[in-house]
């Protein structure tokens, strides 16, 4: 078992007051059979209306807004997490919906050819991208899909969890998108989780290793799209300039 | 019966400029270019006997009670996958299934409010169901002000002939509305705004039902509540909301992000159980042409009663014996495209070339469950009027179903027709006209 203090801290900044800003946001850690939440704490300026809830894929979601004209919004999400072996029970989902491509996630083409079980599958595909597709910062978009990131052969940890993702389904494996911390300074983090038959397994096609751990989960979905960690809408002409912040420390 | 078609051929171009000067129109996207057409009336109405009708009636209501129930097990219990009735490919892969919609209870339990089904008339009197439309089914308010206005410029038609009242529309609407809306606020029509299609339609039950007609913008969540803030600055609780947006487009933080129509959050106060929309979020996955051939089987499932209305007869690639039916017959049938709405993405075999056929059949091949097939009726032709000479052309039927407390079918319909002579395809987006329908007391 390990123990982390996480710290995610987010600050938008609106060129001109905007008369109304609506968000959602998962920015909260999951709680499940591998990871506890010991401690949490939330800080929100200015005062927006918050509600705690669920989403369609069982990820905590909190959701609200402020409709008095502000300048800003600033919110802190940290706490303790202890963590034990990367291993979720499955627990009822649907997992057809983990097993159709997505827009983001589909791609015609096999291209390599894998071990029949899952574990093995899902090890080779992880090693088959750091193999052939460079990591590289700002070369692609929140809507940039897996068949361009296999064309380009390069892109962010969100494109590798795609592409990831669109392999594993091609070959009948359920495969969702988790969006987290991992252990150091800088911003979230997007990783893989496989279905083995009875738990999801998570992987690090990014860093090309299966997790262990190191690694705190926010929330799943099909694709980035089911799961952004922030999420938002305001009115008026002012433009946004958004400074993400995350710390995730061993003690 | 005594109808004095001639009067009713006098009354035509009189009928259609008034509904030019009140605005009649059909909003129409070509090549990324809006177009506003007038939809035109013909003045010759569709007459369906009393009989006829007390049948369709029953069995209407039969039908989407049905799809009603399978709403709510789709998102619910799933009864119907489990017990291998619909297979779950077909649930979970249709664009119109909304996982978001998992375990929410809309009001009373209803998911399609508003239900068009349309019918076609086959030359043997036997009637058909072509499609079932549970999303956002517009065209109620043509036959309405139709009648409205034949009724102003030929008074005497109606004296001397014994037509079903049909003005009880908008009644049907607004008191499932308020049903539905159970005192929390005001009742709202959303509309995308003047540039959507049925915009006149929008504008004209916000007039007829006494709800206010809300445009993009003027309704916003707070504290899980839907508020309006249109033209006064005060805020005014809404407790239901009729919109004529598509789910994609509902609720920006959850779907389509771009979506500027939207309510922001307001698939959180709907799960809340603080507003009622109008038809519920997540239909599609009952009216999806793939869901449409296991129909009459909800109604054996859920009810536990043969099925009334029957469907064209229907084959699904997806299954093997269907799959050989429909390569070996694929010259002769309908195929449709599961993934396409509207009207564009249906063939006809014959219209095809021997090349065309081939490419199609090797879709067929290639995705079985992409298509649906279905025999080609020979629908009943209609009497139009082509300038001064009468001429037989297609005709559909919407008819329309509202359900709050309980479930009402309309005495009237929305009857259209191709202009086309050869076209089979009578829907509005594809040019053609519409009749008002007569639904006759004897």
């Amino acid at each position: 078992m390990k123990r982390y203090l996480y710290n995610y801290q987010t600050i938008v900044d609106f060129s001109e007051a905007v008369p109304f800003h609506a968000v959602m946001l998962r920015c909260q850690p999951a709680g499940n059979a591998c990871q506890t939440v010991e401690q949490e704490h939330l800080v929100v300026s200015p005062d927006y209306w918050l509600q705690a809830g669920c989403d369609a894929f069982g990820n905590r979601i909190l959701y609200g807004g402020s409709t008095e004209p502000h300048g800003s919004f600033a919110y802190v999400s940290t706490g303790i997490v202890t963590t034990d072996v990367y291993q979720i029970k499955y627990a009822g989902e649907n997992l057809f919906m983990y097993k159709q491509p997505t827009t983001l996630t589909a791609i015609q083409e096999p291209l390599l050819a894998t071990p029949d079980n899952v574990l093995g599958a899902a090890s080779a595909i992880c090693d088959w991208l750091s193999d052939n597709i460079v990591y590289q910062p700002q070369c692609t978009t929140v809507e940039t899909t897996a068949s361009e990131v296999l064309e380009r052969k390069r892109g962010v940890c969100q494109d590798f969890a795609h592409l990831m993702i669109a392999l594993c389904r091609q070959r009948g494996i359920p495969a969702r998108y988790v969006n987290g911390f991992i252990v150091g300074e800088g911003e979230t983090h997007a990783w893989v989780e496989v279905f083995d038959g009875y738990s999801w397994l998570g992987f690090d096609p990014t860093h090309a290793r299966r997790i262990s751990d190191g690694y705190v989960k926010l929330a799943h979905g099909r694709d980035v799209r089911d799961c952004s960690v922030s999420r938002g809408l305001y009115t008026g002409q002012a433009t946004q300039q958004t400074t993400i912040h995350v710390t995730l420390q061993e003690i | 019966m005594n109808i004095r078609i001639n009067e009713l051929i006098d009354s035509r171009d009189t009928v259609n400029k008034w509904m030019e000067r009140f605005g009649v129109r059909f909003g129409v996207y070509k090549h990324g270019v809006f177009n506003e057409q007038l939809f035109p009336f013909d003045s010759i109405p569709r007459i369906i006997s009393h009989s006829d009708w007390a049948y369709l009636e029953k069995g209407l209501k039969q039908r989407v009670t049905a799809l009603n129930k399978f709403l709510w097990d789709v998102y619910h219990d799933k009864r119907i996958i489990k017990d291998g009735i619909v297979p779950e490919e077909f649930v979970y892969s249709s664009k119109g299934y909304m996982p978001e919609c998992e375990g929410i209870n809309p009001t009373g339990g209803v998911y399609a409010h508003i239900a068009g089904i349309d019918l076609v008339e086959g030359k043997d009197g036997q009637w058909y169901v072509l499609e079932d439309n549970l999303r956002i089914p517009s065209g109620a308010s043509y036959p309405m002000i139709a009648r409205e206005i034949t009724r102003k410029v030929s008074p005497q038609t109606f004296t001397q002939n014994a037509v079903t009242e049909n003005r009880n529309y908008s009644k049907l609407l607004s008191t499932m509305m308020d049903e539905m809306n159970d005192g929390r606020g005001i009742s709202v029509i959303l509309t995308p705004g003047r540039y959507n299609s049925a915009y006149f339609e929008h504008s004209y039950f916000a007039e007829k039902t006494g709800a206010t007609l809300a445009y993009p913008g003027d309704l916003f969540v707070e504290d899980n509540k839907v508020y309006y803030a249109g033209i006064y600055k005060e805020k005014t609780r809404v407790g239901c909301i009729y919109r004529r947006v598509s789910d994609e487009y509902m609720d920006p933080l959850l779907f389509e992000a771009s979506s500027l129509l939207g309510i922001p959050n307001v698939m959180q106060a709907y799960k809340a159980g603080n507003v009622a929309l109008i038809n519920a979020i997540g239909n599609g996955v009952a009216d999806d042409k793939g869901i449409y051939y296991f129909v009459p089987k909800m109604v054996e499932y859920y009810l536990g009663e043969k099925p009334i209305l029957q469907n064209a007869p229907t084959y699904l690639p997806y299954f093997k014996k269907d799959y050989d039916y429909v390569l070996e017959n694929i010259q002769r049938l309908v195929i449709k495209d599961v993934s396409e709405a509207g009207g564009y993405g249906v063939v006809f075999g014959k219209d095809l070339s021997k090349e065309q056929l081939e490419e199609l059949r090797n879709l067929i091949i290639d995705q079985p469950r992409r298509w649906i097939a279905q025999e080609v009726i020979d629908f009943k032709d209609l009497e139009i009027l082509e300038e001064d000479k009468l001429v037989e052309r297609k005709a559909d039927l919407r008819a329309f179903v509202v359900s709050g407390k309980e479930t009402h079918v309309w005495s009237s319909g929305l009857t259209r027709f191709s202009r086309n002579p050869d076209s089979f395809v009578v829907n509005s987006s594809q040019g053609g006209g519409f009749k008002d329908t007569w639904v006759m007391e004897e």
